[in-house]
């Protein structure tokens, strides 16, 4: 069955999709499937030095050998690897210089999603480097963050213009043996963000970039490599919006961070990708490995509000390997009638005294399914070491699932673990009660959702909440059983 | 009548590498109540750690005598084994451990360093009943476990009944008096007078002048950064009470 | 009392050695699999197995547990031993054993199917199946002792309890290994029905010293029945329970609790699986572990409630204290819900004893050691509580804390 014209503006007067829509650009694509030539034809199109190539090349081999894994408490079609194309390009006119040289299609394409440029400039102070079909098209704030010099550009550029911070950094958070769908996208990857924060420095803005998923078929394999030197800080923004499919997307990003010393990261993600329709058809597969490391009295703080995708597999995650170092994970997942998520994090203390805390609060509803997954493990020589996770789920239909694993290794005596999680309904005495008031179910529900959600969006940049608080009750929309 | 009980020499102490007390000296005899009073973070909960031999606290300078003995590197449980006895100021909760399987034992390890055989289960049982009645503990709280779901006052009176039952030599009651309302106070300090003897002494820290009226003290002292820097008699709390402390920082008045 | 041939005979060939990974018994378990992740079978494959069996024991109270009064059914390296059993006659309760033909026929296809459960069903060494009828209230407890008492023993038992309407019993079940044997292996099995509104209480003792024991337990629930086990675990190289609670019907009561103390190197794993299909019933975990001298505990609980099955109240709660630098626990609570209208927690800490408190026992005059023995005893104490008899809980906690 496929998707006609008239469903889609259907779907699109019915604003259950609200971001989705198509921007019609020419875009130059790879042909179909997955193989050395492919590979080198990625790497010559991006002009890559013969290192990046050779590394790409190993990811290959040693992704042949990998199978799919299927621990996830998800159920989908297994990608066809070979029948998807591995890149592609918004056509090269000429060297954009300014924005007046963006293609005006997609300045509108932003206009729509709310984030125009000029307004952004206006309004928030925040850089935005944003990439269409895994291309960087447009970056602004360039100069002003130079002057620091801070690094923040594409992917693609970095590698040509800064190879010694890459070589030195890329895959050492993630190495590219370290799952499936990680060794694909060192593989294949297309391109994503490069950032570098000298040391001392305290980025004065709000890093953003904005994902978006254009061309039918086309996998997207970001990848995102993020440094925060000695003592420095940066506060970093992703944020997902996908246009309606009726086929599978594929989405398998990478993101390294590094904190060295005393460095701080944060990094906050609302993630919006298409999750299919109402009746499970079509969304994208989101594959996500996020990672970062921690030195002496660092800290990494993910924050995540995830609402999207068909299917999620991500465990944002830390390595606390300097002493006193510090990992946090907030996170919001939505799933919604036929979405499947497993998602939550990993937090590896090795070094001493070091610090981490996890809180999810799932909210499953439709017949979807949510699982939070995440491991604590501490190690011999994590002394004096803390966690704290709760995990709680919301269950809003008797259709959906909600399910907690959680899995704590402790081999440290010195160290406290501490894991509470609840499961309960949607509570009737309170949607009673609003609706008492004059509040309507649905407002009712999202003002629930948001106060339960609230510590972690909390979390989040002021813009980003906004934003992050309209997605939920889109998200739930309908979502009453 | 004045036999030494306890002499403390120019005490200095620290906690994660800040001084807390800077140059402590106290003589208590035999029979002897002292008050020990002072503002906010002058070091008065550090100095009964220290006695009760905390090794969260580092003893960095100094002595403590305690009936001839030296005891500042000895262990907490000797400490107590020779009568020393911390009413805690927060009593810790310790659950699944009943009130009463918790004194028996705290009873048998001390016969057990003394070499004395442990004491049979009735004549225990009667021991409890007659010492609960003093600070008028109810039944049930005696089978709860330690100090578990007890409120601020009943847990001060527990430690009034352990303090019974462990007939210490020298007691030190931390801010016993704090969170207590005026009859739950009466009662406490009514247990502590009647445990009062030749042979014991009793220390008593505190805030307010108001436990002092229910248990007179024979000196009081100030503390203040770690130091005794005033003493006298009852009548210096009543002063305290009318002027604050601050008369007393400004060294002229010392 | 129905008592019927005790006559037996083994499915094994004497003198037949057993390598486990050897035998034709489906793939034997990896660490890959996650069920298995933390159970180090390699100490087992080692391991050359017999099942020649030979009573050794000739007294119960040489294993050093507290007089047995009542029925005792006692089984030595996998087989009915009669001398040490004390088989009275008790009105309203059935007893078979493995030879009866009755139970040949009855034996039941296990439903899961693992390695260790074909391991039992195809060498299985002896089967004792005990049947109360409707409306009886049994007060005294039930014994049923395994012991192993042979180097490099492995016996294959199982035990099944059927329960009828209304009825009410109490088991304790005893897995012993004589202190001077090793190596050795139970490899054990129950299976529990229990009828609409029956009840019973299973204690469970293991004390294996340097030998093995798996138990896989099966338990299906009908309407407004109670099932409580309390699993101590005191020692063995290796102890593994893995318990499937199936709740099949309204308004029941499931219950398991576990205390396990591992110490030198031992490896205690608790695996719990409560599976509650249909609405309107409680369950209880309540699993503690005190863990010292380089003992490993694992305790993975994993409550599901199924569609439809709303109303459900589960509870799951994993306590451990790890008392020095070399040891380790892995704790993994699952709840998989697919039911909206449920109150489902569970909760796991992982700590050491609270500094402050020691230092107020010690004010006290307890010494460290005594202290952390009390402070021991006051973590466990909530999961030993639950069995009312005070001459078993006194020989239980001696055990755990081996005193």
């Amino acid at each position: 069955m496929s998707y006609t014209e008239k469903e889609l503006k259907e779907e699109l007067n019915n604003k259950s999709y609200e971001f989705g829509f198509v921007t019609d650009i020419e875009s130059e694509k790879a042909p179909i499937g997955l193989n050395e030539d492919i590979i080198k034809l990625i790497s010559s199109k991006k002009n890559e030095p013969q290192w990046m190539l050779a590394y790409r090349l190993e990811a290959f081999r040693v992704w042949q050998k990998m199978s799919e894994p299927n621990w996830a408490h998800v159920k989908y079609t297994k990608p066809d690897f070979q029948n998807i194309s591995y890149y592609a390009a918004p056509k090269k006119k000429k060297e954009l210089k300014s924005l007046d040289e963006v293609d005006p299609e997609l300045l509108r394409t932003m206009e729509k999603l709310g984030i125009s440029i000029e307004e952004q400039k206006k309004l928030s102070g925040v850089a935005v480097d944003f990439v269409m079909d895994s291309v960087s098209v447009a970056t602004s704030f360039k100069e002003k963050l130079s002057e620091l010099g801070i690094i923040f550009c594409s992917f693609s550029e970095a590698v040509n213009n800064h190879p010694d911070l890459v070589k030195k950094y890329m895959g050492t958070v993630v190495p590219h043996t370290d799952n499936y769908y990680s060794a694909l996208n060192s593989a294949v990857f297309s391109d994503g963000s490069f950032c570098y924060i000298p040391k001392g420095v305290r980025c004065p803005m709000e890093l953003s970039t904005y994902f978006r998923i254009n061309e039918s078929g086309t996998g997207q394999f970001e990848r995102t490599l993020l440094i925060a030197d000695e003592s420095s800080y940066v506060s970093y923004l992703e944020g997902c919006t996908a246009p309606q499919r009726d086929e599978n997307q594929l989405h398998a990003a990478v993101v390294e961070l590094i904190a060295l010393d005393k460095a701080e990261i944060k990094y906050s993600t609302v993630q919006n990708w298409y999750p299919g329709d109402a009746k499970g058809k079509g969304g994208v597969y989101n594959f996500v490995t996020k990672r970062g490391i921690c030195g002496y009295r660092s800290k990494i703080s993910w924050t995540q509000v995830e609402t999207g995708s068909a299917v999620t597999w991500k465990y944002p995650s830390c390595i606390l390997k300097g002493d006193h170092s510090i990992g946090e994970f907030y996170s919001v997942a939505v799933t919604n009638n036929f979405q499947q998520a497993d998602t939550g994090t990993k937090m590896i203390h090795i070094g001493k005294n070091t610090k981490s805390t996890i809180i999810s609060k799932g909210i499953s509803a439709g017949k979807s399914q949510n699982s939070y997954r995440g491991l604590v493990k501490i190690g011999k020589g994590a002394k004096n070491s803390r966690n704290f996770s709760q995990c709680d789920s919301l269950l809003m239909t008797d259709q959906c699932g909600a399910h907690t694993f959680p899995y704590i290794e402790c081999e440290n005596p010195t160290a406290t673990v501490e894991h509470e999680a609840t499961t309960s309904k949607i509570g009737e005495d309170q949607l009673f009660y609003c609706m008492q008031r004059g509040i309507s179910e649905e407002k009712a529900i999202s003002l629930i959702v948001n106060g339960y959600a609230k510590e972690v969006l909390n979390k989040l940049p002021m813009e980003f909440a906004v934003e992050a608080q309209k997605l939920l009750e889109i998200s739930l929309e309908g979502s009453v059983g | 009548m004045s036999e030494l009980l306890i002499e403390i020499k120019d005490l200095e102490c620290n906690i994660d590498n800040q001084k807390i007390l800077q140059g402590l000296n106290l003589k208590i005899n035999k029979g002897e109540v002292h008050a020990i009073m002072g503002p906010n973070g002058s070091g008065k909960s550090t100095l009964s750690s220290v006695l009760a031999g905390n090794d969260n606290y580092e003893v960095t300078n100094g002595s403590i005598n305690f009936l001839g003995e030296e005891i500042s590197e000895m262990s907490p449980e000797e400490r107590s084994w020779k009568g020393m006895f911390l009413a805690f100021q927060y009593p810790v909760e310790i659950p699944g451990v009943s009130n009463i399987n918790f004194l028996r034992t705290a009873l048998n390890e001390r016969n057990k360093y003394f070499g004395i055989d442990s004491i049979p289960a009735k004549d225990f049982l009667k021991m409890v009943a007659e010492k609960s009645e003093l600070v008028g503990l109810n039944n049930k709280l005696k089978n709860r476990s330690v100090n578990e779901g007890f409120s601020g006052g009943e847990k001060k009176r527990n430690e009034i009944f352990q303090m019974a039952m462990l007939d210490p030599k020298l007691s030190i009651l931390d801010e016993t008096d704090s969170g207590l309302d005026i009859d739950a106070l009466k009662i406490v300090a009514n247990g502590v007078n009647k445990l009062k003897s030749s042979e014991n002494a009793t220390v008593v820290i505190t805030h307010y002048q108001r436990l002092l009226d229910y248990i007179v003290p024979d000196f009081v002292h100030v503390l203040h950064e770690g130091k005794i820097i005033k003493s006298g008699d009852k009548s210096l709390a009543l002063e305290l009470e009318k002027k604050g402390y601050d008369w007393l920082k400004n060294d002229e008045n010392i | 009392m129905i008592i019927k041939d005790l006559n037996h005979n083994s499915l094994l060939k004497e003198n037949s050695k057993l390598d486990l990974e050897a035998l034709n018994l489906g793939s034997f378990p990896k660490r890959k699999e996650e069920r298995w992740k933390y159970t180090p079978l390699r100490f087992l494959k080692k391991i050359n197995f017999h099942n020649q069996f030979n009573f050794k024991i000739e007294h119960l109270n040489s294993l050093g547990i507290p007089k047995i009064e009542g029925l005792v059914i006692v089984l030595e390296n996998g087989k009915f031993n009669s001398s040490l059993s004390n088989i009275i006659d008790l009105m309203d309760i059935e007893l078979l054993f493995l030879n009866d033909g009755d139970i040949v026929n009855n034996s039941q296809e296990p439903s899961h199917k693992d390695y260790f459960t074909n391991l039992n069903f195809s060498f299985l060494t002896e089967k004792v199946v005990l049947k109360i009828k409707p409306n009886v209230n049994i007060n005294e407890p039930i014994n049923f002792v395994n012991i192993i008492s042979d180097d490099n023993c492995i016996s294959n038992t199982q035990f099944n309890i059927d329960i009828y309407e209304n009825s009410k019993l109490h088991i304790r079940q005893y897995f012993l290994g004589s202190s001077n044997s090793k190596d050795g292996f139970i490899n054990h099995r129950n299976q529990v029905s229990l009828k609409s509104q029956s009840s019973l209480t299973v204690d469970k003792f293991q004390d294996l010293n340097q030998n093995f024991n798996f138990c896989n337990e099966f338990i299906d629930q009908e309407q407004e029945s109670k099932f409580i086990m309390n699993t101590f675990s005191a020692s063995g190289i290796i102890l593994r329970n893995d318990v499937f609670n199936n709740v099949n019907g309204k308004n029941c009561h499931s219950e398991l609790n576990g205390v396990f103390a591992p110490i030198e190197k031992q490896h205690f794993d608790n695996h719990t699986t409560i599976n509650h299909f249909v609405a309107d019933c409680k369950s209880f975990e309540n699993y503690k572990g005190v863990i010292k001298e380089s003992g490993v505990g694992v305790f993975n609980g994993k409550v599901i409630v199924h569609q439809d099955a709303q109303k459900i109240e589960a509870f799951q709660k994993n306590n451990n204290i790890l008392l020095d630098d070399e040891s380790k626990i892995y704790s993994k609570p699952e709840l998989e819900i697919y039911a909206d209208d449920v109150r489902c927690s569970h909760g796991s800490t992982t700590g050491r004893f609270d500094e402050e408190a020691l230092f107020y026992l010690r004010s006290r005059g307890i010494s460290v050691k005594k202290s952390l023995e009390l402070m021991t005893l006051g973590f466990i104490n909530e999961v030993i509580e639950k069995s009312n008899d005070s001459a078993y809980k006194e020989f239980v906690l001696k055990r755990l804390l081996k005193d």
